[in-house]
């Protein structure tokens, strides 16, 4: 505890020195290209949708946070199963920097268990502060299964695909999935028309109610689309 | 200035989907009338209210997103407990339950505690404007998923043995690798790369009180992940052989412990063809649940002891404890169920007081409020009505300070129907209660009080006939209307959609062979449907001429059907189909509103059919009709 005081004691000095600490990073991504396959037939799977984020993390005197996304691509994989990203960069960022687990990629059918693939984590701190961002999907073959399931089983399942990063009004990062966001809107009307109970965001969610700021002029942009 | 230290618990991804098992487990999904009691839509029409910043969300989408506010800014700071000393993070910062609950103190920063949600749900019952309330139910639901990202952390060990983690590049890390800072969390980025987490398997624990979910007799989550779970910077001490607790931290105390030598190229922890060799020693200890006691609850792998630690950086020293994915596995399988079960339970405590307003059951014209929850209440009760714009207003005279025992009941009361404005739906009322419940200083309760008056059937005098007539008295309870949210347009009255009778094949008496003309009978329906685009059959016993139907309803139950009360009237052709003549009309009945100021909202309906001439009135006499009456229900 004596050693944590006097770090602490020293990091505010240099606090009143150095100020905020502030710093910026570059980072810059490889390409990743990957095949799909449906599990049980093991031939490619054509029209999944495929996000890819870089989240932004910010250290700040209450711990990290999630600031943003550094960079946010979609694709859809062609008759052959295959998905591209391109590579990008170099790309600054200030005050925020991403974690090693970058990029999060979603794979979205309807019909299949959504998938959401990572890096998985290592404190190793040269992996960890690398500016040249690879993702160890890259050159894999990513299955996909069929879901087996009542529909409302499937709307429980779906309801666990975390995506309010991607809606949120001050980012406007739903503008560059609109592939995965309109083919959620169009599974949340499925069931909907069911008269199955689900938890998926729809276009009407990106809407703020009237009195509110629309940072992303998604009145605009959805036009007419609110019921 | 110890707020430098990072202290971020769960990821937000795994806070969502914590937050989203819980409220799925919770009353507000199970029990539909939680939810109906506060006039809102049940649970499966997924009804949506603004977030902060105004978008629309479910109520699911808004606890999951009040976990995910909860760790902006520095309030993650506020996110430990450390049980056996009562404290926060390095005991300076606030203690979770008391930023949480704010049941000691309020503080200036605060504004997504228990209590504020409790006063947001105040003004959600209670506010003008339709706009104002959904922003306050909104705000509560917002808060709530903050209150129970809380009970998330408070199982998460380092969270509450005061082990602080930085996960922070800025300013754990650049600059100063010096500092020696930098410690970020595997536990919880291991939590969230499994992703598919044991959310189920721990029904929603329930206390008498709010802090209870945190500490209190060793019940609390706090207290079990505290007394078993050993966190990375507090860690057994000693060896496997003779495991020692952390000084600070006396249980576990590896007394007892269970010690299980594997090699690590055992293929269930690396998998094939790694190239890593060394040994492992798992420290098994028994995990105690002084909530739900379960004796062979046995944690087989609560620490590791190894020269292979989590992140292989010592490799080469000399073996010590440390925890690692396996360490983790095991403690997800006790830490995250508990987490989900806790966390419905506190929504559960939120939303545990239940109420009633019905009529008086001994003073004729008087209401009574009923206390249905097993917690006395103290405190006021006030009815409020939407006028026809939808604005909400208390009703003059109708605010009562009152104790009421547990599932007791009030003495009568009073007041007048309010008119001006008028009610969009007389006899419904919003009933907010906010005082005493149990232990709970400041609870608020709704309820939405769709019938405060029943007619008594058996008070309606069946009426005399001389000529060819029938009477028919319903032989049905209540109606009762179809699923609340299901149909809602005003100024209409809505009557339960009946089944149309099964055809009768009869005999029509032929006075040689065969000896029957058969054809089919349909028997009369006194139920009309309004919405049901088949409409149902009615079939006068009648052959032939013009049929009249006058329908009645008691509007203001007094028992006695007036001709103010007449609310359709119409002449009809019978069509002849086969052998039979019938009429098959869908009708709508426009109800005169207000129906009454007293709110009857269940009471009797007359059907007079007549051949020929309309009947003069309901208690009429005429040759060749029929009359039913019926219970209605006009929520």
């Amino acid at each position: 505890m004596a050693r944590l005081l006097f770090s602490l004691s020293l990091y505010c000095l240099l606090l009143l020195v150095l100020p905020a600490c502030a710093g910026s990073l570059t980072y810059s991504a490889e390409v990743i290209e990957a095949k799909v396959i449906d599990a049980e037939t093991r031939k490619p799977l054509e029209g999944v949708i495929v996000t890819a984020n870089w989240q932004l993390e910010q250290g700040t005197m209450g711990g990290n946070i999630q600031v943003g996304q550094l960079m946010v691509m979609e694709a859809v994989t062609d008759n052959e199963g295959q998905f591209l990203f391109p590579a990008w960069g170099p790309k600054t960022t200030r005050e925020s920097f991403l974690v090693n687990d970058d990029p999060q990629i979603l794979l979205f059918k309807s019909g299949y268990e959504y998938r959401r693939l990572n890096n998985p984590y290592s404190s190793n701190r040269e992996l960890r502060l690398r500016s040249e961002r690879r993702s160890q999907w890259n050159g894999k073959t990513i299955e996909m299964k069929p879901f087996k399931g009542t529909s409302e089983e499937y709307a429980t399942h779906l309801s666990f695909v975390s995506l309010s990063w991607a809606y949120r009004s001050d980012n406007c990062e739903w503008k560059q999935i609109p592939r995965l966001v309109t083919a959620v809107h169009e599974q949340a009307m499925t069931f909907h028309q069911r008269g199955i109970t689900h938890n998926l965001f729809t276009i009407e969610s990106l809407i703020p109610y009237p009195g509110y700021p629309d940072k992303c002029g998604a009145r605009e942009y959805f036009r007419g689309r609110r019921q | 200035m110890f707020s430098t230290t990072s202290a971020q618990a769960y990821k937000e991804d795994t806070h969502e989907n914590f937050s989203l098992a819980a409220v799925q487990d919770s009353a507000l999904r199970a029990k539909p009338e939680t939810l109906t009691d506060l006039g809102l839509k049940p649970w499966a029409i997924s009804e949506a209210f603004p977030n902060s910043t105004g978008q629309p969300r479910t109520i699911a989408q808004l606890f999951q997103e009040g976990a995910r506010f909860e760790d902006v800014g520095s309030r993650s700071l506020n996110h430990f407990y450390d049980p056996l000393r009562n404290r926060g993070l390095f005991g300076v910062n606030i203690a979770s339950p008391d930023w949480a609950l704010e049941d000691n103190a309020d503080f200036g920063a605060q504004e997504f505690s228990y209590k504020d949600a409790r006063g947001y749900l105040y003004q959600a019952l209670m506010s003008s404007t339709e706009d104002e309330r959904k922003r306050y139910f909104g705000r509560t639901f917002q808060t709530l998923g903050q209150v129970i990202h809380h009970i998330q952390d408070m199982a998460q060990p380092q969270h509450v043995r005061n082990d602080a983690h930085c996960d922070a590049i800025f300013p754990c890390l650049i600059p100063g690798g010096l500092l020696g800072l930098y410690n970020p969390s595997l536990y919880e980025q291991y939590t969230r790369d499994v992703g598919n987490l044991p959310y189920t398997g721990y029904s929603p624990a329930m206390f008498n009180t709010a802090r209870k979910y945190w500490t209190g007799n060793g019940q609390g989550i706090a207290d079990f992940s505290n007394h078993n779970f050993v966190s990375a910077g507090t860690n057994f001490t000693g060896t496997s052989t003779s495991t020692a607790p952390n000084p600070n931290y006396p249980s576990p105390n590896g007394i007892g412990a269970i010690i299980s030598t594997r090699q690590i190229t055992d293929t269930d922890l690396l998998g094939p063809s790694q190239p890593l060799t060394g040994e492992i020693d798992f420290i098994g200890t028994s995990v105690v649940d002084s909530y739900r006691p379960n004796p062979s609850d046995f944690n087989p792998r609560t620490s590791s002891y190894s020269l292979f630690d989590a992140e292989l950086t010592a490799a080469g020293a000399e073996k010590t404890f440390t925890l690692n994915r396996f360490n983790f596995d095991a403690a997800h399988t006790f830490l995250t169920p508990r987490a989900v079960g806790y966390s419905a339970g506190l929504i559960n405590y939120f939303f545990r007081g239940k109420l009633d307003f019905v009529a008086h059951p001994s003073t004729p014209g008087a209401y009574a409020i009923e206390n249905l929850s097993n917690e006395a209440m103290n405190g006021t009760f006030e009815l409020h009505y939407d006028d026809m714009s939808g604005n909400r207003a208390p009703v003059p005279g109708a605010t009562w300070t009152l104790t009421l025992p547990a599932n007791g009941q009030s003495g009568p009361l009073t007041f007048t129907g309010p008119t001006a404005p008028l009610p969009k739906t007389p006899g419904q009322y919003m009933l907010v209660f906010r005082g005493v419940l149990g232990q709970e200083s400041d609870a608020v309760i709704g309820k939405l009080v769709k019938c405060t008056l029943k007619t008594d059937p058996a008070a309606y005098p069946p009426p005399v006939f001389t000529g060819n007539n029938s009477y028919e008295s319903a032989p049905v309870a209540w109606l009762t209307r179809e699923p609340e949210g299901t149909l809602m347009l005003n100024g209409y009255l809505w009557i339960k959609k009946h089944p149309i009778p099964p055809p009768e094949l009869r005999c029509f008496p032929l006075p040689g062979p065969p000896f029957c003309a058969w054809y089919l009978y349909y028997p009369p329906s006194p139920y009309f449907n309004s919405y049901d685009p088949l409409g149902d059959r009615y079939t006068p016993d009648m052959m032939s001429g013009n049929e009249f139907i006058k329908v009645w309803i008691d509007l203001n139950g007094d028992q006695i059907y007036s001709n103010e009360e007449l609310v359709y009237e119409a002449e009809y052709s019978p069509l002849l189909v086969g052998l039979t003549w019938y009429v098959n009309q869908l009708i709508t009945i426009n109800a005169p509103l207000p129906v009454s100021p007293q709110g009857y909202c269940q009471t009797m309906m007359r059907v007079a059919l007549s051949w020929g001439a309309p009947p003069s009135g309901p208690y009429a006499d005429w040759a060749y009709g029929s009359v039913v009456d019926s219970y209605v229900d006009l929520r």
